[in-house]
């Protein structure tokens, strides 16, 4: 209990160090820390499986790429002043989230009633508990979630590639992502 | 009280191991660089073969000046060598010794272990931001791209086992071995991969990019010295034990041997596969960034992916 509320105020302080924080890069890292207090949350809810998983895949292959994205846009504009312009519909935006917020809670309420009021499965939170609920009970959610970020996937790739680039730097689809980045941060550095 | 005491000397256990690691590792680093390149390495600071020549280099590192680059992110620069030390001491809690002896038999070790040590970029990543130097920038940038890629088919590799293992455990998986035999033998796909993947995980020739000193001074830590750099060695010697010993648990059979007691033979079987990576950075020359990002999608990941193939297909008629 004790650790659970160390973690959960380390995951609110590292949340509003994301919006608070004045540098990207900062930001990011922040965003580490939130999703990095997240997975010991799940390690006290005996959740194992799912608090390394977020581990893994958030805070490690996520923020990996997100970093990237980042530190080539900033090696690029960095003298870019943020907008000054006041950017509308913020009210609304907050009211949304506040209201998405809040049914969330209550739906974690609700849930976390019917672990408080039983005892926990024998294996619950492990890998093979998991997979079974993933791949049997809430397939049908985990699939179109994959279909979904799939869409996502090739969108990015069909707006990145409608802007015709300078030819020099690029090489055409073939080469993975990684690589491509990597060879327009040396374009970028070396003029 | 016991609890607390108990966790206490097993911190201070493996911190005591992970310096003296590091320290053999220096040392042997040398000689078998010195033996291959037909030198004979240090002999001259003390002891047989010049064994306290890392002695040595340890009061050189500490006496250095404390030095923060101008125009430093001072807090990312500081926490760097923390946030890339910490992965790299966290994963001796899953690794299984001997028979009994590990310090938390967690049921998901393997996935504890790559978690853990994803971390390792991130430290690599803040190094090279917090610097305010072009050179650790895009050391960083490489051994992101690098690491990002040859992450993959690495854990790829390892599903292999726990599909034969059935367990996610490291102790059921070397426990398993006594039926297979060393997973080595069925999983030699497998093996390959892991090990190509590991000596890129590890950043070491012929995938040393990320700090190729031809190119860019030394990559993502130009600008650290005296023990802050030396924090980075020590992470990056630990680590070559740890992957070299999860390498020995998941296909060389973990503790299992005749004679000796299993701690031993897992230490031997571990330090065995250390001197394979450092005689293959002193022997090969570095790729280019262009083949490295081929090797590890075009070649390393499909071989991954049809080796879980062959695996779930021989399971299934088996």
């Amino acid at each position: 209990m004790i650790a659970f509320v160390i973690v959960g105020l380390a995951a609110i302080a590292a949340a509003i160090g994301v919006v608070t924080a004045r540098n990207v890069v900062h930001s990011v890292l922040w965003l580490i820390t939130h999703l990095a207090s997240l997975a010991v949350l799940y390690l006290t809810l005996q959740a194992t499986f799912l608090g390394l998983v977020q581990v893994l895949l958030y805070a490690g292959a996520v923020m990996v790429l997100f970093l990237f994205v980042l530190g080539l846009l900033s090696t690029r504009g960095e003298r870019e002043e943020p907008g000054t312009g006041q950017p509308k519909g913020q009210t609304a935006l907050a009211v949304t989230g506040a209201m998405i917020m809040a049914a969330l809670l209550m739906v974690g309420a609700a849930a976390g009633e019917a672990v408080r009021s039983g005892v926990l499965p024998a294996g619950f939170g492990g890998a093979s508990a998991f997979g079974v609920a993933l791949f049997g009970r809430y397939l049908l959610p985990f699939e179109s979630t994959a279909l979904a970020l799939l869409i996502a996937v090739v969108g990015v790739v069909a707006l990145a590639h409608s802007v015709p680039e300078e030819p020099s730097a690029s090489d055409g689809f073939d080469v993975s992502h990684a690589r491509g980045a990597d060879s327009a941060v040396l374009g970028g550095e070396a003029k | 009280m016991n609890i607390l005491l108990a966790a206490i000397l097993k911190v201070i256990g493996v911190l005591m191991f992970v310096g003296l690691n590091a320290y053999i590792l220096i040392w042997g680093e040398r000689k078998v660089s010195g033996h291959i390149q037909r030198r004979i390495g240090p002999i001259r600071v003390g002891g047989p073969s010049g064994i306290m020549q890392s002695a040595a280099d340890i009061l050189k590192l500490m006496s250095k000046e404390d030095f923060v680059p101008s125009g430093a992110d001072w807090w990312l620069w500081v926490l760097a060598p923390v946030v890339s030390v910490a992965p790299a001491v966290l994963v001796y809690l899953v690794l299984p010794i001997g028979r009994t002896l590990v310090l938390r038999n967690l049921n998901v070790g393997l996935v504890f272990f790559s978690s853990v040590s994803s971390f390792t970029l991130l430290g690599i990543f803040m190094a090279g931001w917090g610097s305010n130097n072009k050179y650790s920038l895009l050391g960083a940038m490489r051994a992101g791209a690098q690491l990002f890629s040859y992450e993959i088919p690495l854990i790829l590799s390892t599903i292999g086992v726990v599909m034969l293992a059935g367990s996610l455990t490291l102790q059921r998986i070397v426990a398993a071995q006594t039926h297979y035999g060393w997973f080595i033998f069925p999983q030699i796909v497998g093996f390959i991969v892991f090990f190509v993947a590991s000596v890129a995980e590890l950043n070491r020739t012929p995938f040393d990019l990320a700090e190729a000193e031809s190119e860019l001074v030394a990559g993502y830590f130009t600008e650290y010295s005296g023990m802050r750099w030396a924090m980075f060695a020590i992470a990056e010697y630990s680590n070559l034990f740890t992957l070299s010993a999860l390498g020995v648990t998941l296909f060389l059979g973990g503790w299992h041997g005749p004679l000796l007691p299993g701690w031993v033979w897992f230490v031997l079987k571990s330090y065995f596969l250390v001197f394979v990576g450092i005689w293959i950075r002193w022997t090969l020359p570095r790729v280019r960034i262009d083949q490295l990002m081929d090797l590890g999608w075009k070649f390393l990941f499909p071989v991954s992916v049809l080796n879980l193939l062959g695996t779930g297909l021989y399971l299934m008629v088996r």
